[in-house]
């Protein structure tokens, strides 16, 4: 099963998911925490890929998003961007709005946090 | 008494085993004749310094309606770079598409890898 499959496989089973350098409990880039960070703020289900295992990881991702850099957030399979537009949204109060749309009122009640890996 | 030698013009020639570690005075290492170190050739594909002013032209170059368009190296290491973009190109997209917009007209350093970490604020212009 190549990067690909277990990357869509993931966007296909869970609901927010963050790629990111390092995990939750140890970020390793100032950018993913940022991202990480303002998820929590708005109380998003968040799934963690680390990237960092194998740089493949990341090639096989920029090929399916076509965004170039880590972090990348997705809600419902879709790219919502990256650290800068996570905060973004998040200060503005549209990352709750899309939270709420896509994933229903109670999403936030339904928090946990969970690390998928891929390698 | 390490490092109190007086300089030495012609190179250590005084073989007393006691005294050979003892490496020159720093102070007095302008005057040593210590081997100048040939420039070094710049290694070839590997700009490190992606200067603001080739970041900044590509934008211009991408977006040549910009009412607002910035290039800030936020370390001074010429890797980490805060791009603020605000034209009239970009109003109607989304964040990702506005972003996306920024990732192509930097491609070329964002593909060798000159660009470490980019920060990215955009607008519609009014």
């Amino acid at each position: 099963m190549t990067y690909s499959d277990k990357i869509k496989e993931v966007l296909d089973g869970s609901d927010v998911v963050l790629f990111m350098k390092g995990t939750p409990q140890f970020a390793m880039c100032g950018n993913s925490d940022r991202a990480l960070q303002a998820l929590r703020r708005a109380g998003a289900p968040v799934t963690a890929v680390d990237v960092l295992p194998d740089p493949q990881i990341r090639q096989d991702l920029t090929a399916i998003s076509g965004w170039p850099t880590i972090p990348q957030v997705f809600v419902k399979g879709e790219l919502v961007g990256g650290a800068d537009i996570v905060e973004e949204l998040e200060a503005s109060g549209e990352l709750s709005e899309t939270l709420r749309s896509k994933l229903g009122d109670g999403y936030a009640s339904a928090r946990d946090e969970t690390v998928a890996s891929l390698a | 008494m390490r490092g109190l030698e007086p300089p030495r013009p012609y190179g250590h020639t005084d073989l007393n085993r006691a005294r050979l570690p003892i490496p020159p005075h720093p102070l007095g290492a302008a005057s040593v004749a210590a081997p100048t170190a040939a420039p070094q050739p710049p290694r070839a594909g590997y700009d490190r310094r992606v200067s603001t002013v080739r970041l900044k032209s590509l934008l211009e170059d991408a977006f040549p309606d910009a009412a607002e368009l910035d290039v800030l190296d936020r370390t001074g290491g010429g890797d980490h770079f805060q791009v603020v973009v605000t034209a009239p190109s970009l109003t109607g997209l989304s964040l990702v598409e506005q972003h996306r917009r920024v990732y192509e007209a930097l491609a070329a350093p964002l593909a060798d890898g000159t660009i470490h970490e980019l920060r990215i604020k955009t607008k519609g212009a009014a």
